[in-house]
């Protein structure tokens, strides 16, 4: 089986060559930081496998993620290397195809975007190219599935052996310290000549994963060598050295088509997009646009057709088909009271969470992301972190574990910790249900601008606990960012629609694990008490927690222990709330929650609640993975009891001010 | 319906909701990942190459 590995810039199409070529669909965003480890995928009608690894501007690491890269290059050792490059940078990207072609395994080198660099009025003479790097060279437009046929057979044709490695002409003293650590560690330990050379080069270039992997093997000849490297900076004359040969070639191969007279249109658009005064009213609009269609214009219209369904027809068609066959009360009450009634309550707002997952999808393939992270880095720059938390924040919206997940991109590890923690303030899709249940029973006319004011609160209270955090954990240095901005074009249907997929059916997995689990709990404790069955709710375990706690919510306008024991299950996930208040009322749908509401909350204790759900204590999979991030259990814990006690605060000042006015 | 077979659709479902919220804990109490609920591609791999690694 050979292997193929994967490698290039970020956000220079990989992802989707990955996907074309393999027939795999894997994730793919127009912005940086989407792979985060690698992925794996055989190509059609071939036992070739193809690896994809996180983008990387070199082998040298700065972030977890591009540790990943250089790990696998080190200790998985592919047969080949499929190197994607951004035909319109490609200066920058040769940096990394140097290293990688002195890797001495055969690369395949695609030039991909090539229309982009054509419409520049620029294109390079392929053969000269190769001939000057050392291996093949294949022009791509992975989106337009252009050159992918010949990339492919290139790749199934290349005989996957050891081929003779790029040799640079560094300065003399590089090239014989090259040469004596090579000698040496093929003599003394059996290296092959071609990986002792990488790896003699990789050391002196001060790359940190090498210099551990010579440390573990106790490679003397260059560890004794070390000091005198650095003092020499063989670093820099390595990197001069690289610089100057990609530039002969550039000059060597560039070809120029036409004079291009009209500024592109990815320029134009910038220049109103990512503007220092509008480019954040653009982005409010942007999101607030996506709230609209996703409450106002599509989603709910859709919600409410499926909850007529499932508390109507689907509701009384189960009532009666159990009835019929003689089904006792309680049975009945589990299935229809609990499960239809609670899990389909959830369920109903599955156009809701597509409609707004699609446009996130059409945010990302358009390339409009990575100018929202430029855009917030300004904001971000203000409280001492940068653009790049505001990816992991972003996928946040998605789900808060992803979005700690992507926290790894960030390399300085107090800035890092700092994205993690304020991470959970971010609104994920799972408390879109119970967001509905609310605006639509309080703020029919103003669904969007609630839903849009919840998120920028959370983004504007992650701020403002970053702020704090930073003052706490003196942090001084802050992450280089970094962010390719690619051209913008027309999003593609197909991936619009599996992106859409991708991040909805996680949702609707859940209907039928937790959802339907503490669905069932919130059932049984509701319909059990301290004396066995009870037929008053009254009596039963659930009323006994939430009259327990209920005191210490009425500061915040809580006045119902459903509301309490309702917001215990949000530990499980936030989804779970929704489906328990359902349950706890004894309704059948989300209609009916809807009119109990207005007895039991006023408009202003509906947005005090909201905002504590927004913020109160992270689901137990966001917790687990603080855990597992920080490795310490004590982040955790303090990311339950602080999100708690802010929320209750801020839910408290927004409800006690309120009521001042209201 | 007799109370047995009540009992016994009573039971099942109650015995299924507790295995998913058990399995969904410890899952979850994994952290990153395998908390994760979307199963994607790498994740799919992840399992796939875990599964071959198991069998040989």
């Amino acid at each position: 089986m050979t292997t193929v590995a994967l490698l290039g810039n970020p956000n220079t199409g990989k992802t989707t060559l990955f996907n074309e070529l393999t027939d795999k669909y894997a994730y793919v965003g127009n912005w940086e930081g989407v792979t985060v480890d690698k992925k794996m995928g055989k190509i059609r009608h071939s036992e070739m496998v193809v690896v994809d690894l996180p983008g990387i501007y070199s082998l040298t690491p700065i972030t977890k993620d591009e540790a990943v890269a250089c790990n696998y290059l080190l200790n998985d050792s592919p047969d080949m290397i499929l190197n994607v490059t951004n035909a319109s940078q490609l200066k920058r990207n040769l940096l990394l195809s140097i290293e990688l072609l002195e890797f001495g395994r055969p690369v395949v080198l695609a030039l991909n975007m090539i229309d982009d660099l054509k419409a520049n009025g620029v294109t390079y003479d392929f053969d000269e190219l190769a001939k000057r790097l050392g291996c093949q060279v294949r022009a791509t437009n992975a989106r337009k599935k252009s050159g992918l046929d010949q990339l492919r057979q290139e790749l199934l044709a290349t005989p996957p052996e050891t081929t003779a490695p790029l040799h640079l002409a560094y300065p003399a003293a590089v090239q014989d310290a090259i040469a004596t650590a090579t000698q040496q560690l093929v003599a003394d330990y059996q290296l092959t000549p071609t990986f002792a050379n990488w790896l003699a080069i990789q050391f002196m270039n001060r790359n940190q994963i090498v210099r551990r992997y010579a440390s573990k093997h106790q490679l003397k000849p260059l560890l004794t060598q070390q000091d005198a490297y650095d003092k020499q900076d063989f670093e820099e004359q390595i990197f001069q050295t690289r610089l100057a040969f990609i530039d002969e070639t550039l000059t060597a191969t560039t070809k120029y088509l036409h004079e291009v007279s009209n500024a592109n249109l990815t320029a134009k658009i910038d220049r109103i997009v990512t503007h220092p005064l509008l480019g954040l009213p653009i982005f409010v609009g942007i999101f607030l646009l996506m709230f609209k269609l996703s409450f106002d214009w599509i989603g709910t219209p859709l919600s409410d057709v499926m909850d007529a369904f499932i508390s109507g027809p689907l509701s009384a068609t189960a009532s009666h088909f159990l009835t019929s066959v003689g089904a006792m009360p309680f049975l009945k009450s589990l299935i229809v009271d609990g499960i239809i009634a609670g899990v389909g309550g959830v369920l109903s707002f599955i156009p809701q969470i597509f409609v707004l997952f699609a446009c996130i999808s059409i945010l990302e393939d358009s390339g409009y992301m990575a100018r929202a992270a430029l855009v917030t880095d300004r904001l971000m720059q203000l409280i001492g972190l940068n653009g790049k938390a505001f990816i992991p924040l972003i996928i946040g919206f998605g789900c808060n574990v992803t979005g700690i997940m992507a926290a790894r991109t960030i390399e300085q590890p107090k800035e890092r910790l700092v994205t993690t923690l304020i991470s959970p303030f971010m609104s994920c899709s799972a408390r879109l249900p119970i967001y509905g249940l609310f605006v639509a029973a309080f703020f029919d006319r103003n669904q969007a601008l609630i839903v849009l004011s919840l998120y920028f609160l959370g983004i504007a209270l992650a701020l403002f606990m970053a702020k704090i955090y930073q003052w706490v954990f003196k942090v001084k240095e802050n992450s280089v960012f970094i962010i390719e901005l690619p051209k913008y074009h027309m999003p593609r249907p197909d991936i619009i629609a599996m992106g859409t997929w991708e991040k909805g059916k996680g949702f609707i997995r859940k209907a039928g694990t937790v959802i339907f689990g503490g669905t069932v709990l919130i059932w049984l404790l509701s319909n059990l008490g301290p004396a066995g069955v009870v037929t008053n709710i009254d009596q039963s375990f659930s009323a006994m927690i939430g009259r327990f706690v209920l005191p210490v919510f009425a500061p915040i306008g809580i006045t119902s222990w459903q509301t309490i024991s309702a917001l215990m299950t949000g530990i499980l996930a936030k989804e779970v709330i929704s489906s328990s208040m359902i349950v706890l009322f004894h309704l059948s749908g989300q209609t009916g929650l809807i009119a109990t509401f207005s007895s039991l909350f006023t408009p202003l204790s509906a947005y005090a609640v909201l905002v504590f759900i927004l913020i109160y204590a992270p689901c137990f999979a966001t917790l687990a993975t603080i855990k597992a991030e920080t490795n310490s259990t004590k982040w955790a814990v303090y990311s339950v009891v602080s999100n708690t006690v802010i929320a209750y605060l801020v839910a408290m000042i927004i409800f006690q001010v309120g009521s001042l006015f209201i | 319906m007799s109370i047995l077979i009540n009992s016994v659709i009573v039971i099942a479902i109650i015995g299924g909701a507790g295995f998913v919220l058990y399995r969904h804990l410890k899952k979850s109490s994994q952290g990153s990942c395998p908390a994760c609920e979307y199963d994607c591609p790498a994740k799919q791999q992840l399992k796939k190459h875990q599964a071959e690694k198991h069998m040989s």
